[in-house]
């Protein structure tokens, strides 16, 4: 099993950036035949991948209660990320075995609408939180503030393949979020992995947002938030 | 490690033919042949001195540790060339022993998208550098022969629907234990950057490499953003750390935390004041962000010579 290594008992890494393409599915099905037990109720496959030309963070999950798919399914992930288009490097393939159904938890069954709608109340909450902070107001100088918030955007598809599969998209930019959403769920649905898209759910985390950074375009101050490292 | 004697192994790492000396030294208390050596540097206890065969020897408390051929002066340090890739750097601070620019971005660009691979069960020496742009690894390539004397074999990898990534990869045994030495990457989830091995050419060097790879310019509403992002929390604090040393003021990192079998990434900004420097002293080779960073340099550049312009 070349490269594999477990970080814990429950979860493993399957292919990082470097391995062979094939090698997903070999050390999928080498690790699933060693683990499954009678007690696993799912097998929860994660792909952490960026898209390098405009710095989008994604994530895909599946979940499968089939041990004889897993392989397949991390594979076939695996490619539907690759074939994205920009400089796409998947970082990691790491699978989990789980003795709950982990997918019941993930619902996300908001429409687009709803969605905008909440990132445009959020954006206004963080204006008005952080357009009086003492450095944003320094540097605006009565100059139009506008916050751009680090978010990320889930989204649940329904497959007959796997028991769910949830995309996840993190980025400054949110127009970019959405076109990268929908690429993602299009290439999941070219792969014959999900039929369609249930729904998303906006996550914008106003508590813990903080000043990442400042600066000014066009006679406009723009305010950066995220969640910084403490 | 290596075989022979302490003399004939600073001599095949150091020695680049004979020296002369004025009170017959020794290499490890062995004599040597007399010729006129003048001091021509001290630093602390290191003293250089040239021989009249144009020849540089290196003294430690009088005592002759080695000697070259060629040396680098600069005013506050004197380097010797090494074998692969590496200086012998003598300063007042001492010696040590510093990597050269391009061996410092062979090691960024391993650390961003490549990597050192070799176990007990399957002992392949394994020097690795994956990407989707055929420059970067003619890039790593071209670094690699100048190094190492050694040629990357690349290969080819085509996915079903035509889309391209090529790897460059070596099973040299010296070379992966040099680079394993170096710590830049200890595991494959982990990457370090080796600060003790280099100086403020190898710091901009090595942040190049890993910019190549793991860097991004984004553009947006609110313009330019120059990015670096990584799994390694470890390895992100000490590259924040490696612009503070060169004078950058990066903004602080942020985190996008997932859940397992999720992995978070560690990502930090360069501010905008400072775009132009981080164009013209680090700068890529990755071709999209080169030109994306060009014209970001022209943009910013005409602007502080308007505002010059406007002040005087």
């Amino acid at each position: 099993m070349k490269r594999s290594s477990e970080d814990k008992m429950s979860h493993a890494t399957v292919w990082m950036w470097g391995d062979d393409l094939e090698a997903v599915r070999v050390n999928s099905e080498k690790y699933v035949s060693k683990r499954w037990r009678e007690t696993i109720k799912e097998c929860v496959i994660g792909i952490t991948g960026r898209e390098r030309d405009e710095g989008t963070i994604f994530y895909l999950t599946a979940y499968s209660s089939n041990p004889k798919r897993v392989g397949d399914l991390a594979e076939r992930l695996l490619n539907a990320a690759l074939n994205l288009e920009g400089d796409v490097k998947v970082d990691f393939v790491t699978i989990l075995l789980s003795d709950h159904m982990n997918s019941e938890k993930e619902s996300y069954r908001d429409d687009l609408e709803h969605v905008e709608e909440e990132y445009k109340i959020n954006r206004q909450i963080l204006t008005e939180k952080f357009g009086m902070d003492s450095r944003v107001k320094t540097k605006a100088g009565g100059r139009e503030i506008i916050v751009v918030p680090e978010m990320s955007l889930k989204c649940e598809l329904d497959s007959d393949y796997a028991n769910k599969i949830i995309t996840d998209v993190v980025d400054f930019d949110f127009q970019r979020v959405k076109n990268f959403i929908h690429s993602l769920s299009k290439n999941l649905i070219y792969e014959g992995l999900a039929k369609h898209i249930v729904g998303y759910k906006l996550f914008i985390d106003i508590e813990r947002l903080e000043i990442e950074s400042i600066s000014t375009y066009k006679d406009k101050v723009y305010v950066r938030l995220a969640t910084l490292l403490s | 490690m290596g075989g022979g004697s302490a003399i004939r192994q600073y001599e095949r790492r150091f020695g680049q033919g004979e020296s002369v000396y004025e009170k017959e030294p020794t290499i490890h208390g062995e004599k040597c042949e007399k010729y006129e050596a003048k001091t021509i540097r001290v630093f602390g206890e290191y003293e250089i001195r040239k021989t009249e065969r144009e020849e540089y020897e290196l003294l430690k408390k009088g005592e002759l540790i080695g000697k070259f051929s060629k040396a680098i002066i600069e005013e506050d340090r004197f380097l010797f060339p090494l074998c692969r890739g590496t200086l012998l750097e003598v300063s007042e601070e001492g010696l040590r022993e510093i990597t050269t620019s391009r061996k410092a971005e062979i090691c960024g660009l391993i650390a961003s998208d490549g990597g050192l691979y070799s176990t007990r069960e399957h002992p392949d020496f394994e020097v690795h550098f994956t990407s989707k742009h055929r420059e970067l690894i003619e890039r790593y390539n071209d670094l690699f022969k100048e190094v190492y004397g050694i040629e990357p074999h690349v290969y080819h990898k085509r996915k079903r629907d035509g889309r391209e990534y090529f790897e460059a990869r070596t099973y040299d045994r010296g070379v992966y234990f040099d680079l394993l030495d170096l710590g830049i990457k200890p595991k494959a989830f982990k990457f370090h950057v080796p600060f003790k091995h280099l100086d403020k050419d190898g710091l901009r060097a090595y942040l190049r490499g890993f910019f190549s790879g793991d860097g991004n310019i984004s553009k947006s509403e609110e313009g330019f953003s120059i990015k670096i992002s990584s799994t390694c929390e470890e390895g992100i604090k000490e590259l924040w750390e490696a612009f503070k040393l060169l004078g950058f003021h990066p903004n602080p990192i942020h985190v996008s935390k997932k859940e397992p079998p999720l992995h978070n990434y560690y990502v930090f900004s360069i501010p905008e004041d400072e775009y132009v420097r981080f164009a013209e002293e680090i700068g890529t080779y990755h071709p999209g962000r080169a030109k994306r960073l060009e014209s970001i340099r022209l943009k910013y550049k005409s602007e502080e010579e308007k505002e010059e312009g406007r002040e005087g």
